[in-house]
């Protein structure tokens, strides 16, 4: 590129000279000293031309170089869309924000079960809806030789806290559509008590009973329903486990004991441990971390509602963040620490760089050529 | 509602969501140009249960009858009902799952899944399931035409785990509901007993319980409760 550059320049360097040595001589032919004015005015114009050309291709150069800069700016600051994870966590409470519908498998209840903030009761015992009406009752205490609770159904868009204590296990459902629906089957010597009315005696059913719980009207199915509340007594071996839940959000939060009565709400995380095997980070949770998920998609969720609750949970998260004391930060890799971790993509990365170098190297062997 | 049921049929029939079997032929799959599924499935069992395998009414097609090609299927409702054909015994692991529209006349051929498993015809189950009402709603299949008028039906349950007895009571909310315990029920897993429910003349709902004790713990099974819908229910 400067090759062709400098013999021009040396010809108008000639030219000039030429024309300053004929300039000295007075005899020399007007029309001659015009020609070579001419001739180096030309030259003049070429030099010019061949700069401004080696001046654009310099330009050239540089848009590459350019261009990676701002594809690495940007993988560097935007985040991946979704992170794969997997987490154990222990904590008192999980709140689990479920946007399908979804329903709670049979739980044997070791003792007492209490249902709290029904609307409706309907059983085949005619006695128990007639004794529930009497009472207006919204609130329930069962205990009997075998109880079960036989299903839970949460409509969509419901958050369900799990709350795991020494000997109950809280579940508290909080749902935007009707109705939620309690399933309840008892069996042997039963004494219930509703509302806040005395224990009924003490029934026998040799072969069981069932009790629907409802929450809201099904018929409305667009209106709030009160908040429920379902307590289930336990043993001291046994702890209640959820599978199959299919949480799309998932907080960690719980009312704590504060200054002046008023009780202040809290992290319930324990500990735990959080895996990203997109770029093989392990994130250790301990007490007081707050953590939020959003947009999850559930591989796998199972939760033993024991004393600390253990919540075992793996898929991916839209969004990710963990605040420790005054520090949040997003658990999501940004896209550039995504590929980094990923040899399949450093392949690509690699074979792209060969690539623009050997274009490189072709454009500057035609650009030598003269055109 | 009328011209809901009818969208309803013209849609696309959809299979149960069963995991078609990997060793055995036919799997379960949706049979071309007709709103039915038919094969073999793979089966978890996980905690103990008791289910309704069949739900008829009214006497069955002679059992030698060489010449039966196909069964006259009739369930006598008004609503759009599933059909659900599998064998009565544990296994295997074959069913029908096909579209009928109440108080029409399905024409199903038996021969294909009774050769495939090398059952008898009456060691299947019929079920006419319709999506109705907070239970699982149950229509009684007739088989034959004169079953069609039968006032009893015949439900056939089957226990997952053994059991020491099998108690029932067909009730209609509000009133009266006395437990039957049924005559020599200790099953053992996956046997199956047959209860003789007598339908109501008015041929509106009756709602079913079937209660079983295990036999290792003496704790009750959760409870099989069904409501058997009939053809006034829905009028006032």
């Amino acid at each position: 590129m400067s090759e062709p550059l400098s013999r021009w320049r040396e010809l108008r360097d000639l030219a000039a000279a030429r024309l300053a040595s004929r300039l000295e001589h007075d005899d020399a032919p007007l029309a001659e000293l015009r020609e070579l004015q001419e001739r180096l005015s030309m030259l003049d114009a070429t030099v010019a031309d061949q700069m401004a050309r080696a001046h654009r291709h310099r330009g050239m150069s540089v848009w590459p170089v350019l261009l990676v800069a701002t594809v690495l700016l940007v993988a560097a600051t935007v985040p991946v869309r979704s992170v794969p994870l997997s987490l154990e966590v222990r904590a008192s409470a999980i709140t689990f924000g479920l946007a399908d519908e979804s329903t709670l498998a049979s739980q044997s209840v070791d003792g007492e079960l209490r249902i709290d903030g029904f609307t409706s009761l309907e059983s085949a015992d005619a006695a128990l809806v007639a004794a529930a009406a009497q009472e207006r009752a919204d609130r329930i205490a069962i205990r009997a030789a075998e109880t079960r609770l036989r299903s839970l159904a949460l409509p969509a868009g419901t958050q369900l806290t799990i709350r795991g204590r020494l000997d109950t296990t809280e579940l508290q459902v909080e749902s935007v559509r009707s109705p939620v629906v309690a399933e309840v089957e008892v069996r042997g010597h039963t004494t219930l008590r509703m509302g806040d009315g005395v224990p009924t005696p003490a029934r026998a059913f040799p072969h069981g009973e069932w009790l629907r719980l409802n929450v809201g009207d099904a018929a409305h199915p667009e209106r709030v329903p009160p908040p429920m509340l379902v307590s289930l007594s336990r043993g001291n071996d046994s702890a209640p486990q959820f599978s199959g839940l299919r949480p799309a959000t998932l907080r960690f939060a719980e009312r704590r004991e504060g200054a002046g009565a008023v009780a202040i709400v809290d992290s319930s995380i324990a500990g735990g441990t959080l895996t990203l095997p997109a770029t093989s980070d392990q994130v250790t949770l301990s007490a007081g971390d707050w953590l939020e998920f959003d947009g999850l998609v559930v591989e796998r969720c199972e939760v033993v509602a024991g004393v600390p609750m253990m919540l075992k949970l793996s898929g991916s998260a839209r969004s990710a963040r963990l605040r420790v004391g005054e520090f949040e930060r997003s658990l999501k890799p940004s896209i550039l620490e995504y590929v980094s971790r990923h040899h399949l993509v450093s392949l690509l990365w690699g074979s792209a760089a060969v690539l623009w170098g050997a274009l490189a190297w072709i454009r500057r062997q035609f650009a030598g050529a003269p055109l | 509602l009328l011209f809901a049921s009818a969208t309803c049929g013209a849609q696309a029939f959809e299979c149960a969501p069963l995991k078609p079997s990997t060793s055995r032929a036919p799997a379960y799959r949706p049979v071309p140009d007709q709103a039915r599924c038919e094969g073999f499935f793979d089966r978890r069992v996980s905690q103990p249960f008791i289910e309704l395998v069949s739900l008829t009414r009214g006497p069955w097609p002679a059992a030698g009858d060489a010449t039966l090609s196909a069964l006259e299927i009739h369930a006598d409702t008004r609503s759009q009902i599933r059909l659900v054909v599998q064998p009565q015994r544990s296994g295997p692991f074959y069913r029908v799952d096909a579209a009928l529209l109440g108080q029409q006349v399905l024409l199903w051929d038996p021969t294909p899944m009774l050769g495939a498993t090398g059952l008898r015809l009456s060691d299947l189950g019929f079920l006419a399931l319709t999506g109705s009402t907070p239970l699982p709603g149950v229509v009684p299949v007739a088989l034959t035409a004169s079953g069609r008028q039968a006032r009893r039906a015949d439900a056939v349950v089957r226990v997952s785990v053994p059991v020491t007895s099998v108690a029932w009571r067909a009730y209609r909310l509000g009133a009266e509901a006395a437990w039957t315990e049924a005559p020599n029920s200790q099953l053992f897993a996956w046997q199956r007993i047959t209860l003789p429910i007598d339908l109501p003349p008015d041929g509106k709902e009756l709602r079913v319980d079937v209660q079983a004790v295990a036999a290792s713990d003496g704790r009750a099974l959760p409870m099989l409760r069904l409501a058997i819908v009939g053809p006034n229910v829905g009028t006032p």
